[in-house]
């Protein structure tokens, strides 16, 4: 019996028109300079160009006004969103990803109504808020609390590293409900709004990779929520972020395997393009062997995201669904995320690399958009849990099934 | 003359193109395996000009003459925002040419309408669609105008950019035209129409026998390779240069217009 | 740009169209002979496809025992006869109309005149108005044609033209067919074929034919705008500058040229490098943009692959100011090799 791993008519058109779509309308948009000016002005022009793709609630059902497909889809539109440019992959990854995804997954149907149909239907931008200055691998540590007032919540604390932080409308925030219990039990996920008084946008950090991807610091102060807000159960805000962040990775590791593969295509190009002593570049052993290391690197990787994603898919819809989730489907997921997002981002960083070194000089100038690869390459490595963290995740699993 | 006040109705006859490398097969035949049949890129600027028309409330049936892999060309065209499908099967069984083609289209159209407009794509493999659809249009004694840009609704006619040598112009057209479209950027599908055209909409198939009234008047005769050019480098002087380039019509005779 | 002949210029004309001269007499008997070219006038005579289309017609005319005949359809025609009567042709039959018709008037007058003169053949060079003409005369008169032709023959025994259309994109065949009726109605790729000597003897018959077109769509111009000025990437003739250029004067030799030809002119990454020439957003390069003309005219460039892979289709190089080792001879039909100010002025010199 063959190993059937394809994608199906559907999913193929996607990919097609995506990377149509993103190589003819958004690229062409994007300035040649990345360097200049605050990093962290967003090309929102663009972003929304893309919102009317239907793009940002690809996971989401119809009847809601998603695209109504699965996380499969949210893999190729991030591999063909970060071909392009790895700041606008991040500002997707950062609202469907791990912004709109728990508000779907954990949210009962008024707040499905109310925040994610706007979302889906591509007029709203979503954000995720968990690292704090004292709690960043660490999420367990946070020190964002949330005390009850009457019928409400009042939020006090500040959340760093907030991708889309400055113009997403809903921001889902994790506080402290119970310091008596810890991450598990103690952490509440909440719903909050921009506008919502007491929330404000404290710095703006400038960058030295996807310096067009707004990462922000919200500080929250008596930020007062209605109970109706609260994203799920009390106490069940970090189940509801680590699931999250489960995707999230895999999702990045889709984003790595499209800046990589565009890597490799400029690469292939500038060997055959360059002559150096009478001969093509790519004629030299020394550059085959690079190209083929990052071809095959490419090769495996996209077995493996596309498989990460397909489980991450099952995991989901059983959440969405509510039907109860094997812990072995979890663990699988949380592993195969943590494996594609360390050996994704690793890749890129192999691919940069090699890439500077086959276009020379060339490669630092701004025009050819490798240096901006490099650059943005770095990040991929720490955010979304640190590819150390991951590696933590993937022993501690394998320890548990040994014993 | 459509109904008056009945919604109005574009009939966007679409073409596909291989997505991928096409090869000969040492039996003169095309081997296509493997290779992706999708939207030919002029079909989507049709559908582009013809969402003009949606954009006004028309339902846009698109029809789609399957020599192979025709469905999802038909649903990359419904992706794109059409109502309807309509998918002429078992065409490839029948030798078939641009007459043929433009038969089978002018029986859709006579059994699907009334239809207020004809919008389709300029150009295809071969060059081909342009001279399927002003056959149509030849048929159906419809007005042909070729190169739009722009389309709207105006009173009983249509409202058009039509492009040429000439400059840009604005016209009226009666309705029902066969518009064919002109240099425009063509239309991407959303995924909410992706999804669409795979999970919700519905295909109308109907036999090409049914729809194919008459025999090619074109016979194919064989499919070969293109020759590798055995055309070497030319040393040339200047003189000689521009003499070459005026027999191959490639710029102006002396005091003519190239 | 638009490659059309226009439909719009003779709404705003059709007014003053002149008056038929004469009636168009039928041929006589049921023998389809002869080959008609459909030309196309210009103010000044008629375009240069039009003469290649009349040395194709000649050549199979001659093989076939026939005659070559044109038809002219437009409003002010003796410019175009008068060149016409230049060549190896019959006979030329002029209609009177305006401009260019829009295609089904067009048409018409083309059905109409294919019923009278009975031609075996008919030749129209290609555009997206000369497809839709073909195709809309061949289906009145209910017989088959072909577009785009890339070769046209006779097969002389069955009087049956044998057409061959190449792919396009990246697949490299191409189809042969037959048409399997009479007349035979093809559009022909432009660029084929080489214009006929002139013939200083040539005994070339004018007809002004009446033709009753019938009733036209009744279509209204609203407005006119000029045509938009052709880019790198939609002109028809490119011209480029290289990094072989050494200096200003010689930079503005190419410029010129690019002038005298109507081409658009570009330069590449290697002139702008050097410094010599400014990114004026008309890099011709992977990186930049590209070109897809008929006509791709390189000056002083060598030809690195940054440049060759911003070339598609397949234009018809011709490299002036390089060698015959450099990468650009490898794609070029024409090099005039050597210096770069000496091969545009010999060019210049030429037109």
């Amino acid at each position: 019996m063959a190993f059937e791993f394809a994608f199906t008519p559907e999913q193929r058109l996607l990919k097609r028109s995506a990377r149509q779509f993103m190589r003819s309308q958004i690229e062409p948009g994007l300035p040649d300079d990345d360097w200049s000016g605050h990093g962290g002005d967003s090309p929102l022009e663009l972003v929304k160009r893309m919102q009317h793709q239907g793009w940002f609630g690809i996971g989401i059902p119809r009847a809601l006004g998603g695209a109504g497909m699965g996380e499969v889809e949210y893999c190729i539109l991030m591999e063909e969103i970060s071909a392009v440019d790895s700041s606008l992959g991040t500002i997707f990854g950062a609202h469907s990803g791990i912004g709109l995804m728990p508000i779907y997954l954990f949210g009962n149907d008024d707040q499905r109504e109310r925040f994610v149909r706007p979302i889906a239907e591509g007029r709203h931008l979503a954000a995720f808020a968990l690292t704090e200055p004292t709690a960043g691998s660490d999420a367990a540590s946070i020190k964002t609390k949330a005390v009850r007032d009457g019928d409400d919540w009042l939020i006090s604390g500040t959340k760093i590293w907030c991708s889309n932080g400055n113009f997403a409308d809903t921001v889902v925030v994790f506080a402290v409900t119970d310091e008596t219990l810890g991450a598990h039990g103690g952490v509440t996920a909440f719903i909050v709004s921009k506008g919502t008084p007491g929330f404000t946008v404290g710095t703006i950090e400038d960058k030295m990779g996807i310096r067009q991807s707004n990462t922000a610091e919200l500080i929250f102060d008596n930020c007062r929520v209605p109970k109706q807000n609260v994203l799920g159960k009390v106490g069940e805000g970090f189940i509801a972020a680590l699931t999250a962040l489960d995707g999230g990775r895999v999702g990045l590791a889709a984003a790595c395997l499209g800046a990589c593969k565009r890597l490799l295509d400029d690469c292939v190009r500038r060997a055959k393009d360059r002559e150096r002593y009478g001969k093509p570049l790519g004629k030299n052993q020394s550059i085959q062997w690079m190209l083929a290391d990052m071809a095959t690197d490419i090769h495996l990787a996209e077995y493996a995201v596309y498989h990460a994603a397909t489980l991450t898919n099952e995991y989901y819809e059983k959440i969405a669904h509510g039907e109860p989730v094997p812990r072995a489907l979890r663990e699988k997921v949380s592993r195969a995320a943590a494996a594609v997002k360390i050996h994704c981002s690793e890749m890129t960083g192999r691919a940069g690399e090699r890439a500077i070194q086959i276009f020379g000089g060339d490669g630092l100038k701004m025009k050819y958009r490798i240096d901006r690869s490099f650059r943005d390459q770095v990040i991929t490595e720490i955010y979304e849990g640190t590819n150390e963290v991951q590696r933590l995740i993937i022993a501690r699993e394998l320890l548990q099934e040994g014993a | 003359m459509p109904p008056s006040g009945a919604r109005l109705r574009v009939l966007v006859p679409v073409t596909g193109a291989f997505h991928g490398k096409v090869r000969l097969k040492r039996n003169g035949l095309v081997d296509t395996e493997g290779v992706e049949r999708i939207l030919s890129r002029e079909s989507a600027q049709a559908l582009a000009l013809a969402k003009q028309l949606a954009a006004e409330g028309a339902e846009l049936v698109v029809v789609h003459v399957d020599k192979g892999g025709g469905e999802e060309v038909l649903r990359e065209a419904l992706a794109h925002g059409a109502d309807q499908g309509v998918l002429v099967e078992g065409a490839e069984k029948s030798e078939s040419d641009a007459s043929t083609r433009a038969t089978t289209i002018a029986e859709v159209y006579k059994q699907m309408g009334p239809f207020d407009a004809v919008i389709g794509p300029a150009r295809s493999e071969f060059a081909g669609f342009t001279g399927t659809l002003a056959a149509l249009a030849g048929q159906l004694e419809l007005p042909c105008l070729v190169g739009v840009s722009r389309v709207a609704v105006d009173g009983v006619g249509l409202r058009i950019a039509y492009q040429s040598l000439f400059g840009d112009y604005d016209l009226r057209v009666p309705r029902p035209s066969v518009l064919l479209v002109g240099d425009l950027e063509p239309s991407h599908p959303t995924a909410w129409g992706i999804h669409d055209a795979h999970r919700v909409k519905g295909i109308l198939r109907v036999k090409a026998d049914n729809y194919t009234v008459q025999k090619a008047l074109t016979k194919r005769q064989r499919i070969e390779n293109v020759p590798q050019e055995s055309r070497s480098l030319e040393s040339v002087d200047g003189a000689t240069l521009v003499r070459r380039l005026r027999s191959r019509s490639l710029i102006a005779e002396k005091g003519g217009s190239p | 740009m638009s490659d059309d002949l226009g439909l719009a210029g003779l709404y705003a004309t059709m007014a003053d169209a002149p008056r038929p001269a004469a009636n168009l007499e039928d041929v006589r008997g049921n023998d389809w002979r002869n080959i008609l070219v459909l030309g196309r006038a210009t103010k000044t005579g008629v375009y240069p496809e039009t003469l290649a289309l009349v040395s194709r017609a000649r050549f199979l005319a001659d093989e076939l025992g026939c005659r070559v005949e044109v038809l002219l359809i437009g409003s002010s025609l003796d410019a175009a006869t008068a060149e016409l009567k230049r060549y190896p042709i019959d006979t030329v039959y002029r209609v009177a109309a305006p401009d260019y018709a829009p295609i089904d008037h067009t048409a018409r007058i083309l059905e109409q005149v294919v019923r009278k003169r009975k031609p075996e053949l008919v030749l129209v060079f290609q555009s997206r108005t000369g497809d839709a003409v073909t195709a809309y005369a061949a289906n009145r008169l209910g017989v088959g044609f072909a577009t785009g032709a890339s070769k046209v023959e006779m097969d002389t025994s069955e009087r049956k033209a044998v057409v061959t259309h190449e792919s396009g994109g990246q697949a490299r065949f191409q189809v042969v067919s037959a048409l399997q009726v009479l007349p035979q109605f093809v559009s022909v790729q432009r660029g084929l074929f080489r214009a006929p000597l002139e013939t200083p003897d040539a005994t070339v018959r004018v007809h002004d034919l009446s033709v009753e077109a019938g009733r036209l769509a009744p279509i209204e111009v609203l407005g006119h705008k000029p045509a938009p000025t052709p880019t790198l990437e939609t002109a028809d003739r490119v011209v480029v500058a290289g990094a072989r250029i050494q200096s200003a004067a010689e930079l503005d030799l190419a410029r010129q040229l690019a002038q005298r030809l109507d081409a658009v002119f570009g330069v590449t990454v290697g002139i702008v490098e050097r410094g010599l020439a400014k990114d004026e957003g008309n890099v011709v390069g992977v990186h930049d943009h590209h070109v897809a003309p008929r006509l791709l005219v390189t000056v002083g460039v060598r030809g690195a692959l940054d440049f060759l892979e911003a070339i598609e289709g397949n234009p018809l190089v011709c490299a002036i100011g390089c060698e015959a080792t450099d990468p650009i001879a490898k794609r070029a039909a024409y090099l005039v090799a050597g210096e770069v100010p000496a091969g545009v002025a010999s060019v210049l010199k030429g037109l």
